[in-house]
């Protein structure tokens, strides 16, 4: 078998769509609103004001995530995560945490390590995993609102939360690659 | 034997041992060195008198401040407070050259804190450059630093060591936050701050009207209707501090019949100013004005010089109205401080009124506040009318409160529903009794935002203030982490308290033994009592009670702990157990900040704790020394045991105090940072070493192959 031009274009392409194929990750961290934070402007470390405790619950607007998602590509999955607490501070006020107004972490009770402190001083980790629906639903826009629900006195410290995106090409980009592949395949035959 | 028998004793003997037994044996893996300081205020090393170097210009110019590469050995710092994992640290330290100054310094260290670089000035009361001066009050710091976190808030901690604040008034407490994004853990306190409210109010929110009564004056007003026209000094109108406002005793001028001797008929108002302990008004000497609630004299007298208060009054006719216009302010919040004393009515209720021309728009708001038994202050009392979904305060040129008379709902004797006194019997209220007490106010402040929406009470941010239900607080021993309420272990020191003891529980002169206790001092009489309580909001805590088995208040053997420091250790153990670095004194130091010797205890439950590391086998000590012991008479050598850190250093032979522990990375032990002085700090007069006092120091311990949590 021999290398000829057309050959080598069909190689090219078909290592394009074989990596397009496989999954790419898209980590976003958030744009902090400077309204609700306690010293702004911080961009990396979301420190809410201090709130006495007798108006609560106190609707926040912490920031918002916003992404790019590569055109002919679809996201397959996507997890937020972070830590109640940061450098500055080891817990937060009671909270829950949403995105788009889904409910992915919460710090509900006071004896609880995100708001009492562990005993060595690290910090509570949180995640939260979207489901299919939620990802179809609220993600195709680019951009996701960060709020929190202050539900005691104190503040909201959530430190710096990472939303990781996996997204893989639409279909029609597969079917692409896929024809490449064929090509390729049936070529020789053809020579 | 056979094995079963052998099995069961070993299994009768387990089961006859205590059932605590010590956990951690301590060893030192280093040697303990002074840590040095990068950058900061002026140290020792720029001269050791500071009345001559502690400031630019030989004394008429501002502090010194090293630049960032310079280093100097850690002093003047004393009551290091530690926090942080592994060798990252973070600390606050008692800046104090001699008297001169004293404020906290943050400072943070990467090696377990040998080496500490500055990070800023915290805070700082005193601002006098550089001569020391008692009179002027410039002595007179705020120290023995501690912080809290919880609920994403951090506080502060600091003792007020003004005469009649010291191991008196609250501790000074204010919030911490971050000043630099994702950097510096703290925004410094202004150099100066005296923790007046209106001076830490952030934009936005005003104390719109407040009475403190500092400038209220009483004047001599004639009474004709009173036989032989007497005068008496009153004022019955006191004008606010702050705004505009009317303040009027209510009820006092009446006709009610009076149980003196002999009964007097009638009363007229005669509120006056009159000088308080124990307020949280910060502007003035600890016995700061206050408005006093009564009738003319409150001594028998002609018909209308009644002591005003009286169980024939309507409820809630009795007392104080402040009428105060809210226009322009919004979530208005009213604060004030009630005085009872030990006769006076028990029972308080708050009311409010959005219109003060309708006489009866008068409503009750809040629960009836109870004086402690005996009367006292109960200071800060707040009342946020939009968090209680009040409508009508805000932004009303017509709105007032009134402070008047409640019947006890807990008395239901001969008489009920009546007022009761302050002063209970065998535990229980009795009628008011119609000739004695009264009631006094200060610190009646209107809190407000300035611009309408506002979630947020305008009071939230408003620190510093004092704490409230620590005793007689000389500072925090030690927070329990990961517990809400927050536990925290805390020394009440009663200055001079013990003279009330037995003679023998007393301690004599401190013994003078050369050549390392060479000073002749005078014996110390306070009392240090550690304590636990707990607190929901870092500011009011509640006291759970003394813990026993650290140190005895009535020991004077010199081998016993008398006294414990603030600023220890507290260090999670195995199995939920608690291990505690302390510092600890008896008689010998002639001083309760208890600094003779660096102690270790354990405990399950951090009520009751056993000592491991005494007086007598410590984990650092001052130097060794052959003493006849107070309490026996006896020659003892003290420590009998070498310290766990090795031989005594000069510059810790004269105190060494205050050990914070930082767990290793690895679980294998701590990093100990406490503070030391010479021996030579102690004398008196021309012969005081001013050279090496107030040191920062670090030693490396191993838990003895126990992993620490």
């Amino acid at each position: 078998m021999t290398t000829t031009p057309l050959r080598l274009f069909l190689l090219a392409c078909l290592a394009l769509g074989s990596a397009s194929v496989a999954q790419a990750a898209i980590i976003v961290i958030p744009t902090f609103d400077p309204s609700n934070q306690a010293a702004p402007p911080d961009t990396t470390d979301y420190e809410g004001n201090f709130f006495d405790g007798t108006s609560a619950p106190y609707d926040l607007t912490i920031g918002a995530f916003g992404f790019t998602i590569p055109k002919g590509y679809r996201v397959t999955a996507a997890t937020i995560s972070g830590t109640f607490g940061d450098v500055n501070f080891s817990t937060t006020a009671l909270a829950d945490l949403f995105v788009d107004g889904i409910d992915v972490a919460g710090c509900d009770s006071f004896s609880a390590a995100c708001a009492a402190g562990t005993v060595n001083g690290s910090l509570v980790s949180w995640s939260y995993t979207f489901t299919g629906p939620q990802i179809a639903a609220d993600f195709a826009g680019g951009s996701l609102n960060f709020t929190a629900v202050q539900n005691s006195f104190g503040a909201v410290i959530v430190g710096t939360p990472t939303l990781t995106i996996q997204d893989v090409p639409e279909p029609s980009s597969i079917f692409t690659v896929a024809g490449g592949l064929l090509a390729f395949v049936v070529w020789p035959r053809r020579k | 034997m056979n094995k079963t028998l052998v099995l069961f004793a070993a299994l009768a003997l387990s089961a006859a041992a205590p059932s605590y037994a010590q956990i951690v044996t301590w060893s030192a893996t280093s040697s303990p060195v002074q840590s040095t300081l990068a950058g900061g205020p002026w140290t020792l090393s720029q001269g050791s008198n500071p009345d001559t170097t502690y400031c630019t210009s030989g004394g008429t110019g501002v502090p010194i401040v090293n630049s960032s590469t310079t280093v100097n050995t850690m002093n003047p710092f004393y009551f290091p407070f530690v926090t942080g994992s592994g060798n990252n640290l973070q600390g606050y330290f008692d800046y104090r050259p001699d008297s001169i100054d004293e404020a906290i310094v943050a400072a943070n260290s990467t090696d377990g804190g040998k080496t500490w670089t500055f990070q800023q000035q915290v805070a700082s009361l005193s601002a006098d450059c550089p001569t020391s001066n008692p009179a002027a009050g410039n002595d007179d710091g705020e120290g023995h630093p501690h912080t809290l976190s919880f609920l994403g808030t951090t506080w502060l901690y600091l003792l007020d060591r003004r005469n009649n604040y010291v191991d008196n008034a609250g501790l000074i407490v204010q919030r911490l936050t971050p000043n630099i994004p994702g950097g510096q853990p703290l925004k410094p306190v202004t150099a100066g701050a005296t923790f007046t409210p209106p001076s830490s109010l952030p934009a936005g929110v005003s104390l719109f009207t407040a009475w403190d009564f500092n400038a209220d004056v009483n004047t001599s007003v004639t009474f004709p209707t009173i036989t032989g026209s007497p005068s008496f000094k009153i004022n019955n109108s006191p004008a606010p501090s702050i705004g505009i406002g009317a303040a009027t005793p209510l009820g006092m001028t009446n006709n009610y019949t009076f149980t003196t001797s002999p009964v007097t008929v009638g009363s007229n108002a005669g509120s006056d100013i009159t000088t308080t302990e124990g307020s949280t008004d910060p502007n003035s000497d600890f016995t700061s004005n206050s408005w006093r609630i009564r009738g003319l004299n409150n001594t028998a007298g002609p018909a209308g010089t009644g002591n005003g208060w009286n169980t024939a009054a309507p409820q809630y006719s009795q007392g104080a109205e402040f009428d105060v216009p809210t226009t322009g302010q919004y979530h208005v919040v009213f604060q004030y401080d009630w005085y009872v004393t030990a006769q006076g009515f028990r029972d308080l209720q708050a009311q409010y009124n959005t219109n003060i021309s309708n006489a009866s728009g008068w409503t009750n708001v809040g629960p009836i506040q109870v004086t402690p038994d005996g009367g006292g202050f109960v200071n800060q009392i707040t009342i946020d009318f939009t968090a209680l979904g009040i409508a009508g305060v805000d932004n009303n040129a017509n709105f007032g409160v009134r402070l008047v008379g409640a019947y006890d709902p807990t008395y239901t004797g001969a008489g009920a529903p009546t007022y009761t006194g302050a002063s209970l019997t065998n535990g229980q209220p009795t009628v008011y009794n119609n000739n004695s007490g009264n009631w006094r106010f200060d610190e009646v402040n209107f809190f407000g935002n300035n611009s309408p929406g506002s979630t947020t009470s305008p009071i939230s941010t408003v620190t510093p203030t004092r704490t409230t239900g620590l005793l007689n607080p000389d500072g925090i021993l030690a927070v329990v982490p990961g517990t809400y309420p927050v536990q925290v272990l805390y020394i009440q020191k009663q200055i001079e308290g013990d003279y009330s003891y037995p003679t023998a529980q007393q301690c004599a002169a401190p013994p003078v033994v050369t050549p390392n206790y060479p000073y002749s001092l005078s014996a110390n009489h306070d009392i240090a009592t550690v304590r636990l309580a707990t607190t929901t909001n870092g500011v009011n805590f509640t006291d759970l009670g003394p813990v026993t088995g650290l140190n005895d208040s009535t020991t004077v053997s010199y081998t016993g702990i008398r006294y414990v420091s603030p600023n220890g250790g507290l260090v999670p153990l195995p199995n939920g157990n608690w291990g505690l670095f302390f510092g600890a004194g008896n008689c010998i130091d002639g001083d309760s900040d208890s600094f003779h010797a660096i102690a270790y205890a354990e405990s399950s439950n951090l009520m009751n704790w056993t000592v491991h590391n005494g007086i007598n086998n410590p984990i650092a000590s001052r130097p060794t020394a052959t003493f006849t012991d107070q309490a026996t008479g006896n020659m003892l050598t003290i420590p009998a045991t070498a310290p766990v850190v090795g031989a005594t250093q000069a510059w810790f032979s004269g105190r060494v105090y205050a050990p914070n522990a930082i767990v290793n990375s690895n679980g294998a032990g701590v990093s100990l940072i406490f503070d030391g002085y010479d021996q030579g700090y102690a004398a008196k007069g021309s012969a005081k070493d001013l050279s090496s006092y107030r040191n920062i120091g670090q030693v490396f311990l191993s838990s003895g192959g126990v992993i620490l949590p």
